[in-house]
């Protein structure tokens, strides 16, 4: 059962009354053929809140800062605070190589100035770290939000084609 | 009681090694195919995802595969851990090895591009004096493209070009969107040939559905998988091959097969790394050298096209256009193609903007998008080679390579011309360019690796004669692309299903 639908159920329900059914027991019945059993189940992230741990909170403020003025939430279409790229960007960097996680360190102690990005792109690497920085978390904060859930619901609502499903290769033996 | 001599032992089961096995068991040979790798099964092994279900929300595990730039989060599994298969490059000099071990090898993944060669190629030498002539020319592989482009069920669109010979094809009549239109009136204009694409169709268009099959149902192949070959062995007394030895990929447990001839199809620098570890069919010395690929210019240009209009999308082809006349007209040998597609919203990276109004101005170009990317040839020069470096050892304790190769001012010559030309075109075609760039990726990157093992008419020159065998050893064929002598701009899979095609029919007229 999805998150959504169990909460729908759960409120519609005085609060004691499920405790007080009695589970139902299977009855004898005669053999017949049986399916494999195939359980619903719910991602980690719809049902509880990650805990940031690579960035110091005062990075992580700026973390949130940045975020919020590179993807704000316009109208329906949910922002990067809403689809929680803070936390995942502390998840992800914490995962990364030194180079990288010395790239968002030193850009998060950095007074917040995006003026960087609005020079002409080119492909040239900026010479300045935190230009550098800049582009970076610019295509890591757009990647992330659009591949959120809540990203994918809202764009789904005016465009049925995009559901954010892939062919997942699972490890072949 | 010991396994009997197998009549013809197939190293690899991707193209090359495909297309041996689907001539071979169909003439009635009896062939044993080993690959490194696993079988897919296509039941078990893939399930629908959501992108927000994967651990790294579609952004990959950081640092999991540091030279294949073509995995994703989704199809990770399918590429070669680089752990366990590591191998050495100057720090200065890197070079992206992307390998595919699983039974149909790369041919799984692969963009289907399939364009020939002509004698442009073959007799490159001839025109320009650089390098060598393959032993071969058109007219000789020219009936082994007409079976294969069927198998493959290649559609696209002759235009009696001579640097990319027509071919057998399903005929592609589907209509040019309007941005599509508009460029290739813009590359008439320039006097600059185009084209569709010329690919191979289906849903799957690969070594497992198109020859595999087909050679099983004649009771003929046997596909031993998870089999990690780490040399082929020789008889002492008459110098020819005799076998292999394998180990089992799980257990690391140590077979020996025996054949009457050996084919190698392990991909161009497997095969090489497997004949170098081996110590055989080197008598030239040039076993190794004169590795070359393509370059590609991602997205050498990036452009807008500023009234599209529905149906968005469609794609085409520009084949080489410089030094395609008598003589060289430009400070480059040889040329470049380019793939060119259109629709699609450009890459946020292009828009000097954040926040809100870089959501604007990307809704205000969803489907504008238009952008060209650089294919080009590149020189096969004897100093860029491979190495067995010994101090270097897969899992299984095989000596894996050393790669010493670097591009030239040619390449670097003929990347900014076609930043240029593409830049031009686009203006001409009334296209706003966004960005622009002349930066090949890295030596390897585009998984077009060739030469190494090459074919050639002298022997103290060249691995292999002009029917893919061993100049050293004649019950010896390696079949992929490290026989190339030179590339083109052209994919190389086409080809390489051509040779492996001719090479076997050689070989199946040999008496053994």
């Amino acid at each position: 059962m999805k998150r959504r639908d169990l909460l729908k159920t759960a409120a519609a329900l005085p609060v004691l009354a499920s405790a007080q059914q009695n589970p139902v027991l299977p009855r004898p019945t005669a053999a017949r053929k049986e399916e494999d059993p195939r359980l619903d189940s719910e991602t980690s992230d719809a049902i509880a809140d990650p805990i940031p741990s690579f960035f110091t909170a005062k990075q992580f403020a700026a973390l949130e800062k940045l975020c919020d003025t590179m993807l704000p939430r316009v109208g329906e279409t949910p922002g990067a605070l809403d689809t929680r790229v803070p936390e995942f960007l502390d998840f992800l960097i914490s995962r990364s190589g030194a180079d990288q996680q010395k790239l968002y360190r030193d850009g998060l102690n950095h007074a917040l100035d995006l003026a960087p990005l609005s020079e002409p792109w080119t492909y040239e690497e900026p010479r300045d770290p935190y230009a550098k920085f800049l582009q970076q978390a610019k295509h890591d904060i757009l990647t992330a939000a659009v591949n959120s859930r809540e990203w994918i619901a809202a764009v789904a609502k005016r465009n049925p084609a995009v559901t954010g499903t892939g062919t997942y290769w699972l490890p072949v033996e | 009681m010991s396994t009997p001599t197998h009549d013809v032992v197939i190293i690899g089961s991707g193209a090359s090694g495909g297309m041996v096995a689907w001539n071979l068991c169909q003439r009635g040979i009896k062939c044993l195919m080993l690959d490194a790798g696993p079988a897919l099964d296509f039941k078990r092994d893939r399930t629908p995802k959501k992108v927000y279900e994967l651990p790294y929300r579609g952004l990959g595990r950081p640092g999991r595969f540091p030279h294949v730039t073509q995995a994703d989060e989704f199809n990770a599994n399918l590429w070669l851990d680089e752990k366990q298969n590591p191998y050495t490059t100057d720090p200065k000099d890197p070079f992206y090895w992307v390998r595919v071990r699983l039974v149909g090898g790369k041919t799984l993944i692969w963009g289907r591009a399939c364009w020939r060669l002509s004698d442009q190629e073959f007799a490159g030498h001839d025109r320009d004096g650089f390098g060598d002539n393959w032993p071969i020319r058109y007219k000789d592989l020219a009936p082994y493209y007409d079976k294969v482009e069927p198998l493959f069920k290649v559609a696209g669109r002759n235009e009696g070009f001579e640097q990319i010979p027509d071919g057998n094809l399903l005929p592609d009549t589907s209509h040019d969107s309007a941005a599509v239109a508009r460029f290739i009136a813009a590359c008439k204009t320039k006097n600059v040939p185009v084209t569709k694409q010329r690919r191979s169709t289906g849903a799957l268009a690969s070594s497992v559905n198109l020859l595999l099959p087909d050679a099983l149902k004649t009771g003929n192949l046997t596909i031993v998988p998870n089999a990690v070959v780490r040399e082929i062995t020789t008889d002492r007394n008459t110098g020819l091959v005799n076998g292999v030895s394998f180990l089992d990929r799980h257990s690391s447990r140590e077979l020996r097969a025996k054949a009457r001839v050996v084919v190698v199809g392990a991909s161009c620098l497997e095969s090489t790394r497997l004949l170098l570890n081996s110590g055989i069919a080197n008598s030239s010395g040039v076993l190794g050298r004169y590795l070359f690929d393509q370059i590609y210019v991602k997205n050498v240009v990036q452009a807008i096209v500023p009234d599209a209009k529905a149906p968005f999308g469609g794609s085409g082809y520009i084949p080489k256009f410089r030094n395609v006349g008598k003589r060289t007209e430009k400070n480059f040998l040889r040329g470049y193609a380019y793939d060119f597609g259109s629709g699609g919203t450009p890459n946020p990276k292009y828009f000097p903007l954040y926040g809100e109004a870089l959501q604007r101005k990307l809704a205000q170009v969803t489907n504008q998008g238009f952008s060209m990317t650089t294919m080009g040839e590149v020189l096969a020069r004897p100093e860029n080679r491979v190495t067995i470096d010994k101090d270097c050892k897969d899992a299984w304790g095989i000596p894996s390579l050393r790669f010493d190769c670097r591009y030239s001012d040619n390449e670097r010559e003929m990347a900014t011309d076609s930043m240029n030309t593409a830049e031009e075109l686009c203006h001409e075609a009334g296209f706003q360019v966004i960005g622009k760039h002349a930066h090949f990726v890295p030596f390897g990157e585009s998984i077009h690796d060739l030469g190494t093992c090459r074919m050639g008419a002298d022997p103290k020159t060249s691995v292999l004669n002009g029917w893919n065998q061993s100049h050293d050893i004649k019950n010896l064929y390696v079949v992929d692309g490290s026989s190339f002598v030179s590339g083109g701009a052209q994919n190389p899979t086409l080809t390489i299903l051509a040779l492996a095609l001719r090479a076997s029919d050689h070989l199946a007229e040999q008496r053994w």
